[in-house]
């Protein structure tokens, strides 16, 4: 027996066993509208990939991080300077965690502007607002870990804001950073968020994004909808997956590259007693939410500015979350005004990290 | 002139990645940037606790950190880069070889897209086809 029917056996017998083959008709069944807007759609996976990344890397920076106050900054600095490659898996792991998010974002943004997310596809759009929320979570959270002056910073300066909430913000701090100000409770608290808390809750709405993706199937571009002239379709397998992969392979190319060439570095081991150093900024994409904090003046009325810079972007972020039940136009609509709004608060954004980068 | 929205998509991803890329560099730098002990300092500080960081901290780290000479005592900066010029030398010829590896695979899978889209467009496998035969 050659090598060729010891394969065609070793397949029939994990088919027999795994029912593999019926996977392979349904995705060779399901089909993929092939439009000019299907370049927004690579976007999905392209995220999964990273977060693939994000986990294997993680898992490695876990055996050796150790999240203490002793031991938080020396074990990233050993797994830098001691661990093989170390530094190489953790760069990969800061880079590919910054790709996700802008991913995320940019997936996010062309669903929001293609209005894919109308009607049936409501809750495919509030588990996506969900897992940008987890991303940017695992950001924030992850970004303490180091414990260098710099992140205790900018933990102090996050945690801080819930504060500004009535009633309820001082709670919220307090639940953030495991006591009245952040300590080592709080570096032992993010670590397990970043670690447990935030890999389960992500992977139970990605779950639910992927089953309504598969169940409702991708939504048409708007002129397709309003046209009703039938659209260009493509097999998932192995049509798509190879139009995917040749996306996979560049953007893994460019993550290695940006990961060798631009690696972060370690600060100082943090002093829970100095000063915060001057000048001190958030990660990017958390830039113009800063930047919308700082040009509120002190005072408006009889409140305080910060708390009415809180509940503004807390308000924001509740009509982006419930955003397909304001706009209840039929798939086919236009809505030339909710396009508008969508582009100017993408040019807010982009406008307001520009102004905080040059700051 | 009417712009159209791919077109506007693209600007907004191509500023997004330039902002990602710009906003990473300058963190880096806002880290690096602080004064850099001198190599005669750098002795004198692995020796004695850092003036930055407190003296309860250091003394535990003293006390429970294993004994692990290559990394430096914490208050210090740590440049990411190879250890060593072996392996920085083989870093890099693993980046060479992945860039030629990625542009084989990318005309691979071109050639692969083009051959299922072909078969697709032939209804090859077609559940029509599969009836008939």
């Amino acid at each position: 027996m050659n090598a060729g029917q010891w394969w065609t056996r070793f397949r029939s017998w994990l088919d027999d066993r795994l029912g593999w083959g019926a996977v392979l008709a349904f995705l060779r069944q399901k089909k993929v509208p092939q439009t000019r807007h299907t370049i927004w759609a690579y976007t999905g996976s392209a995220i999964l990939l990273f977060f693939i990344i994000q986990v294997v890397t993680g898992i490695i920076l876990a055996f050796y991080y150790r999240p203490t106050l002793e031991g938080a900054n020396s074990s990233v600095a050993r797994i830098m300077n001691e661990i093989p490659l170390g530094w190489a898996v953790r760069s990969i792991h800061s880079w590919s965690a910054t790709f996700m998010i802008a991913l995320v974002m940019v997936h996010l943004t062309s669903i929001w502007i293609l209005k894919s997310y109308r009607r049936p596809r409501e809750v495919t759009w509030m588990s996506g607002v969900l897992l940008l929320i987890c991303t940017v979570a695992f950001g924030f959270t992850g970004y303490l870990l180091p414990w260098d002056d710099l992140s205790l910073a900018a933990t102090k300066v996050g945690t801080d804001i819930p504060r500004a909430i009535p009633l309820v913000g001082n709670f919220f701090t307090k639940l953030l950073r495991g006591g009245e100000d952040v300590s080592g409770d709080t570096l032992t608290r993010f670590f397990g968020i970043h670690i447990c808390v935030l890999p389960l809750a992500l992977l139970a709405v990605l779950v639910v994004h992927i089953f309504l993706i598969q169940r409702l199937g991708m939504s048409l571009p708007l002129e397709a909808e309003i046209k009703k002239k039938p659209v260009k379709e493509i097999p998932f397998w192995p049509n798509f997956i190879f139009r995917e992969m040749i996306l996979w392979l560049f953007l893994l190319g460019i993550l290695l590259s940006l990961a060798v060439f631009l690696p972060p570095g370690l600060g100082a081991s943090a002093d829970l007693r100095a000063p915060a150093p001057e000048g001190i900024k958030p990660e990017w994409y958390f830039l113009f939410l800063f930047q919308t904090l700082k040009i509120f003046p002190a005072h408006v009325l009889f409140m305080s500015g910060e708390t009415l810079a809180v509940l503004f972007i807390m308000a924001g972020g509740l009509i982006f979350f419930f955003y397909p039940f304001l706009d209840t136009k039929p798939a086919s609509a236009k809505g030339k005004v909710l396009t508008a709004i969508a582009w100017l608060f993408i040019a807010y954004a982009l406008a307001l990290s520009i102004w905080s980068l040059l700051d | 002139m009417r712009i159209s929205m791919v077109r506007l998509g693209y600007v907004l991803a191509a500023g997004l990645l330039a902002l990602l890329v710009v906003g990473n560099f300058l963190t880096a730098q806002q880290t690096s940037s602080a004064p850099q002990p001198r190599p005669a300092e750098k002795k004198a500080a692995a020796a004695r606790p850092s003036p930055t960081t407190s003296a309860p901290v250091e003394t535990k780290v003293a006390a429970t950190a294993p004994a692990t000479p290559a990394s430096p005592p914490t208050g210090q900066e740590v440049v990411p880069k190879p250890p060593s010029p072996k392996e920085q030398m083989g870093v890099y010829v693993f980046m060479a070889w992945l860039w030629a590896a990625i542009i084989v695979l990318v005309f691979i899978l071109r050639a692969k897209v083009r051959e299922a889209d072909r078969l697709f467009e032939a209804r090859y496998l077609s559940d029509d086809k599969h009836s008939h035969t």
